[in-house]
């Protein structure tokens, strides 16, 4: 957010919770003592922060946002299963994911016929190919097009999700690097948009 | 594969449980209580393909009937009316 207007700062002294130690002290564990086995990075951690929706990003607490991160840190690398987590979790309130609106109000679906563009039809093969060489499951792009800010998956066409939820999974398996993507998306600007 | 503890008729409670992550089971279907329709077979756990894992011992996926009045409470359709949806065992208890 560096250089957007903001308010004014008021500092305040305030003591930590229990929780929030607790939390400190396991991402410190996480991050890895000498000698013992590291389990997660700073950056890992700061990266899952950064996925945070905005909505969730602003309304969280600072070790709120730490220990969401925490939780996809430790399912990304395998320490703890969905399953652990969902039993641990039972009973507490949950927010429900943007894409899993079974039973919310909406509109009349107007079925329509339509084409598809080129560009979409070479997302689809891309999707189907990583699929079929093993780099990529259709979980793994499901849960990469759920993990959208809600404002992303609203604003955004099928394709679009698609697309975006590859760039996402490819940088998490490493096939391409952030900075590979930054430098095509460079050149795919400068082309002539004609 | 894990061996499936549910049978045709059982009745069972789907776990009531939001955490992050890839989930095979809607939103508001969680907490309710239905009834076995059938076993459908066993799969890799999507939640760990997901993560690019193998998913591996197979989860039991059963197909659940739910009274459509008790999933939702302004429900204004006939009483006999259901919904029916394919939920993996690990989200199921006994009920």
């Amino acid at each position: 957010m560096g250089g957007q207007p903001a308010g004014r700062i008021e500092p305040t002294e305030h003591d930590y919770e229990d929780w929030e130690r607790r939390v400190d002290a396991m991402a410190v564990l996480l991050w890895g003592l000498k000698g013992t086995k590291r389990l997660c990075t700073v950056d890992e951690h700061r990266r899952a922060i950064e996925s945070l929706p905005p909505k969730a990003y602003d309304t969280m607490s600072y070790y709120e946002r730490w220990v969401m991160a925490l939780a996809q840190c430790l399912l990304q690398r395998g320490v703890i299963t969905t399953e652990e987590l969902a039993r641990r979790m039972a009973g507490a309130a949950g927010s429900r994911s943007r894409h899993d609106m079974g039973g919310l109000p909406a509109k009349k679906v107007e079925p329509s016929e339509h084409d598809y563009a080129d560009w979409e039809r070479r997302v689809d093969a891309l999707a189907v190919l990583l699929g079929f060489m093993k780099i990529l499951s259709v979980d793994q792009r499901r849960k990469n097009i759920e993990a959208l800010p809600p404002e992303a998956y609203d604003a955004l066409s099928y394709y679009e999700r698609w697309v975006m939820s590859l760039a996402q999974s490819l940088i998490q398996r490493g096939v391409v690097t952030s900075a590979e993507i930054a430098r095509k998306m460079l050149e795919v600007e400068k082309r002539d948009p004609a | 594969m894990i061996p499936p503890r549910f049978k045709t008729g059982d009745r069972v409670r789907v776990m009531k449980s939001y955490p992050p992550g890839h989930l095979r089971t809607p939103y508001y279907i969680r907490g309710c209580e239905g009834e076995v329709e059938r076993l459908c077979g066993a799969f890799p756990n999507p939640e760990e393909l997901a993560q690019m894992r193998d998913g591996l011992p197979a989860q039991p996926l059963y197909r659940v009937r739910f009274r459509q009045s008790e999933v939702w409470p302004d429900y204004r359709g006939a009483a006999a009316d259901v919904v029916e949806i394919e939920i993996y065992q690990h989200w199921l208890e006994p009920a």
